[in-house]
């Protein structure tokens, strides 16, 4: 760095901190009141107080179109422009009294050369995807309610449930690593995904058990 | 063509585009004192600060980038999902704009950095799992308040800088932020009604609710599951379903003052927590918009003019029953000043 630098550094600060300095004195009036006898003050701007005025009303306006527009548009739209929603949660429901059909998820884990299937529904080596987290991550809204609620964006393909897999079981091998309550435990070498049916909501206070009924996905590690 | 035949020509159009923006003012823009919009805003901040205390954003770092699926906004800003130690530092951040838009200092900064943190940190969790909606009423309040003059009363920027932030009596200036973010929580629950109206018709409110208790029940805590069969097993669901749907198409009636807001907001927030105690879904942050609803001004006159009578009546009790002893007391108004 030379002395020429500096200096050309020094006066590229001064004149900032001059031209901040007159922005303040022509906004900001001394903070003490007005005292009587003083006179009629006449308070001194960058713009004038009528044009900050306007400029303020068509900001205010912009702001109440685009808010009150875009939740409207969305609406009329039934079409998620997020932020800007319809709000379509729960907006369509399964009847209780029938079949309905979710995600099984399930790890494979090698054991003396053969694979074994390992639910990972409820497993907490996928912290923080819970159960719930982990058939929204699959895309389950947008396959059971047809794209009308969550998930609406999403294109679901092989590719799709492909990768999503391979973030689980990556997700789940690296928790796996670090945690020393499953020292003994085996990593994931594949997934599976299946479609689950189970019977119906009737019988409440028996824990429901799903059927595989068919195999969406797969994935193994060596792919 | 003569000037008085396009005068008469322009005439109604004129005078219709006049009419309309008389409306559009007078809904948009009511006069209001600066101390509803200020002290509306502090409750607001402190409220989000209170209720978003527990949320964790960093569990969202450092995660597979294969389980990252980007909602169509991110696509648009490109949005890149943080690093955990980023993430502890952008939440710190998030909570300090919170404080400081609760204090009122530098509150348009403070409400905008609040504004597009909320965006960043919150839709983080919907890369990796699906969209919620809980949190759009909250980004577009701070976006309103970043946008308006709200720190003119009850801040700190009104103390440090009074020519910027002076107020100067009831503005419409002051009106419009409050009507706005009252319009955001209406409409959350009239797009809502409308959008299952369209999805599903009116039978929604008959069966609705059953069907989503019986599905809630499934993956429920064993608390939520009381509830949920206490509400299955005690109350008629089809009349709780459609009493819900009704009263989201009857949410807009709460931007009307008196009689219709104080029967609908209060119901509109019992139905929000009876969601939270049986679903389990977590709309209290939206109370934050709530206190926009009230005439603060006003209501501190009212109570200082209660609180003064009943202050009177004391004295004038204390002086009867001690008629020798005459102590002098300043009246109410110079003391609450």
């Amino acid at each position: 760095m030379t002395d020429e630098h500096n200096a050309a550094c020094l006066r590229l600060g001064l004149t900032f901190m001059a031209f901040f300095d007159t922005c303040r004195s022509m906004n900001f009036a001394p903070s003490s009141p007005p005292k009587a006898g003083d006179g009629p003050t006449v308070r001194r701007s960058l713009w004038g107080a009528d044009i900050r005025d306007k400029v303020d009303r068509l900001i205010s306006n912009v702001v109440i179109f685009a808010i009150v527009g875009g939740t409207l548009t969305a609406t009329v739209l039934k079409k998620e422009f997020w932020p800007f929603s319809p709000f379509p949660m729960y907006s369509v429901t399964e009847d209780y009294r029938k079949p309905y059909y979710r995600f099984g998820v399930f790890g494979l884990v090698e054991n003396d050369g053969k694979l074994t299937e390992v639910s990972l529904n409820r497993s907490e080596l996928l912290y923080p995807i819970d159960r719930k987290r982990l058939a929204q991550t699959l895309g389950s809204s947008k396959v059971a309610y047809n794209g009308r609620m969550w998930g609406a964006h999403m294109e679901i393909s092989d590719e799709f449930y492909r990768r999503k897999l391979l973030g689980v079981m990556k997700l789940y091998n690296r928790n796996l690593k670090r945690s020393p309550d499953h020292k003994n435990e085996a990593p994931l070498v594949g997934m599976r995904l299946y479609m689950m049916e189970y019977p119906d909501r009737l019988r409440r206070p028996v824990p429901l058990r799903g059927t595989k009924v068919n195999l969406i996905a797969e994935l193994r590690n060596d792919e | 063509m003569s000037d008085s035949g396009a005068l008469q020509r322009n005439g109604p159009i004129r005078a219709a585009w006049l009419g309309i923006r008389k409306a559009w003012e007078r809904f948009w823009y009511p006069p209001t004192e600066p101390f509803d919009i200020g002290f509306a805003r502090f409750l607001f901040f402190a409220w989000v600060l209170y209720s978003t205390w527990g949320r964790n954003f960093v569990m969202w770092g450092d995660l597979p980038i294969e389980l990252f699926y980007p909602m169509p906004y991110m696509k648009l800003v490109n949005y890149q999902p943080a690093s955990a130690s980023t993430l502890e530092i952008l939440e710190v951040i998030w909570r300090g704009s919170l404080f400081l838009g609760c204090i009122g200092f530098l509150t348009r900064l403070s409400a905008l950095v609040g504004c597009v943190l909320t965006m960043y940190l919150w839709t983080l969790g919907f890369g990796y799992t699906q969209e919620a909606h809980g949190s759009i009423p909250l980004i577009f309040g701070m976006f309103v308040l970043a946008a308006s003059r709200s720190a003119d009363a009850f801040s700190v920027d009104s103390l440090l800088f009074r020519s910027r932030y002076r107020a100067r009596g009831a503005s419409p200036n002051y009106g419009w932020p409050a009507r706005v973010i009252c319009c955001v929580y209406v409409l959350m629950f009239f797009a809502s009604a409308i959008t299952k109206l369209r999805n599903t018709g009116i039978e929604w409110g008959f069966h609705a609710l059953t069907d989503i208790f019986h599905g809630k029940w499934m993956g429920a805590s064993p608390s939520r599951r009381w509830a949920l069969d206490f509400f299955l097993d005690h109350f008629p669901m089809p009349v709780l379903g459609m009493g819900a749907l009704l009263l989201e198409l009857a949410a807009p009636l709460a931007l009307l003052r008196g009689i219709p807001r104080v029967v609908i907001l209060p119901l509109l927030m019992t139905m929000q927590l009876g969601i939270y105690s049986t679903m389990g879904l977590d709309f209290r942050p939206t109370f934050a918009l709530i206190p926009f609803f009230v005439p603060w001004s006003r209501l501190r006159r009212v109570l200082s003019e209660k609180v003064g009578s009943v202050y009177s009546r004391c004295i004038a009790m204390l002086q009867a029953k001690n008629p020798s002893k005459r102590v002098s007391i300043p009246p109410w108004d110079k003391l609450s000043q």
